[in-house]
């Protein structure tokens, strides 16, 4: 029993102790806010798109708008995936972006955000095909050389149709519910793959991830899909 | 071919130990919903993980006993003369078994982690539109596993005591191990949150020692007792003495010479041989039967001893 009231006043001393709660191993946040906010990106278009200058996409803007929330300046880093994540091991960026999602799952060394928004994939018709098929068993349906998605539809037993330009020759293609809906397509009802879109943080910096989920927790989904749809409309 | 007589409890341990099935059922449903609501709340913490491994794994001591309370009361039958008395034991040695694996996995994986200095991240999650630290669910959680342990297993305790139930013995010192497991980890979350990031596997490192030592030690008592043993006080862990008081309480009957006692113990029933020396051959038969009552009236946990007469016990002993 004692061990017990031991336990419970080690718990409380420890807890009063501290205002700002939980903390980082590294103090990232502290290190942040109103300095520097070093970012690595990996290039994932429309995640994050690669110009002459200031980075665009998604995700880009969603950091942007931490920064100016931390009262920070963001320093953008590109680099390769591997790259990104051993500089985010040794705390030389705080924070990778570039389309990531959870599965496959990110190495080990890094850890990652809660899911912000889920990319669904289903199958878009030309909207001058009259009627869905009711089952996609034999449809033929058009897709880019390499798709998430390949393996769902074989084993659908849809034919595939790789091509360079799946949305050129006016067969259903398959792709994200946000990129169909930019090219006007009209959706099945399907839902072949969830991608859940992530950002990857430094293990243990529990104050910075905390902050970063929260901004990410605020964002309105409808327009993270409207963003989506824009960028690739502007990208045709 | 002869089969046993079915082992009968007194009335008062009858009763005794439905209590315990009931205190078994309650416990085992308590523990499946911390295991359920640790689940929830598991996140990427090393304590937390080896929090509710431990918990996983206390579901096997009820499960044992509530399994082997439903056979080891089927009557001796042709094929197990001896009766099913010895099936509590296998449940022992199981949960012993993998306690102790559990326990030493957690010891090998924790230090891997604190010498790695790996940090934990434990993050943050939406829940009804609030955006909070997942540790506060986690303390929540584990806090939530820590109080029925503690009041359950004081009563575990006394009443397995009573009936002689070891592995409800086993599950009451298990009962202990949860909840200061519980207690380990919440102090390994909040030291995460204070940014120290050797807390948490420190705190696994500290439950997996706690439950090595609780499956090592249960282990050694399931190998003792399959090892036909003498019986020994659940809660001394020293001999009864029962042989010696045996062997007195014989040789005070008149036609006795010297008497010799050995027993063991088949889960919560007590078997063995009675040697006696008798002065003369007189009556030998009647006697031994009397010798045979005495003896099972001492203890209500001694079944079917098979007394017989020796012409010396040191030529027994070659």
């Amino acid at each position: 029993m004692y061990a017990a009231r031991f336990f419970v006043v080690v718990l409380f001393s420890l807890l009063s102790a501290c205002s700002d709660y939980p903390k980082d191993v590294e103090n990232t946040l502290d290190s942040i806010k109103g300095s520097i906010l070093h970012v690595g990106l990996i290039e994932n278009p429309p995640w994050v798109i690669a110009t002459d200058g200031e980075p665009k996409g998604v995700e880009p803007e969603i950091i942007q708008q931490l920064a100016d929330k931390l009262n920070a300046q963001v320093r953008w880093h590109w680099g390769s995936t591997a790259e990104m994540l051993q500089a985010l091991e040794q705390n030389q960026v705080y924070v990778v972006v570039g389309g990531l999602i959870t599965k496959p799952k990110l190495p080990k060394i890094v850890t990652s955000t809660q899911p912000y928004y889920t990319t669904r994939y289903t199958v878009g018709f030309p909207h001058n095909m009259k009627a869905f098929p009711d089952k996609l068993k034999g449809e033929t349906i058009a897709l880019p050389h390499i798709s998430p998605v390949r393996e769902i539809l074989l084993s659908k037993k849809a034919i595939l149709l790789p091509m360079e330009n799946p949305e050129s020759e006016g067969f259903p293609v398959v792709g994200p519910v946000w990129r169909l809906q930019a090219r006007a397509y009209n959706l099945g009802p399907w839902m072949l793959l969830k991608q859940q879109h992530v950002m990857a943080v430094a293990k243990g910096e529990n104050a910075w991830i905390s902050v970063l989920q929260r901004h990410l927790n605020g964002l309105n989904q409808g327009a993270i899909n409207e963003h989506l749809r824009q960028l690739e409309v502007l990208n045709d | 071919m002869i089969s046993r007589a079915p082992h009968q409890l007194p009335a008062d341990k009858e009763e005794g130990l439905a209590k315990l099935v009931k205190l078994t059922w309650i416990n085992f449903g308590f523990r499946l919903s911390i295991v359920a609501i640790l689940y929830l709340v598991l996140g990427s913490s090393q304590a937390m993980r080896a929090a509710w491994l431990e918990d996983v794994l206390s579901l096997l001591p009820p499960l044992a006993f509530l399994i082997s309370m439903h056979y080891r009361n089927r009557p001796p039958s042709d094929d197990y003369p001896y009766g099913h008395h010895r099936v509590t034991m296998i449940a022992f040695l199981c949960s012993a078994v993998v306690l102790s694996l559990l326990g030493l996995f957690l010891i090998g994986d924790s230090s891997i982690k604190l010498l790695k200095a790996e940090h934990t991240t434990i993050g943050a999650i939406e829940l009804f539109g609030h955006t909070i630290w997942l540790g506060w669910l986690m303390v929540a959680g584990l806090t939530y596993s820590v109080i029925p342990p503690m009041i359950l297993g004081r009563i575990q305790q006394k009443w397995a005591e009573a009936v002689h139930e070891k592995t409800v013995l086993v599950d009451a010192k298990m009962s202990k191990a949860d909840w200061m497991t519980g207690l380990a980890g919440i102090v390994g979350v909040l030291g995460v949150g204070l940014g120290l990031w050797w807390a948490d596997a420190l705190a696994a490192l500290i439950i997996g020692l706690d439950v090595a030592k609780d499956g090592l030690s249960s282990l050694k008592e399931a190998i003792g007792d399959l090892l036909d043993r003498r019986p020994r006080s659940m809660t001394t862990g020293k001999a009864l003495g029962l042989e010696e008081e045996l062997e007195a309480r014989l040789e005070k009957l008149p036609w006795v010479k010297q008497a010799g006692v050995r027993l063991r113990e088949e889960g919560h029933v007590l078997s063995g041989e009675v040697f006696v020396v008798a002065h003369s051959d007189t009556d030998l038969t009647r006697r031994l039967c009397e010798a045979r009552h005495l003896v099972q009236e001492q203890n209500w946990r001694l079944h079917e001893i098979v007394v017989t007469s020796v012409s010396s016990l040191e030529s027994h002993d070659q």
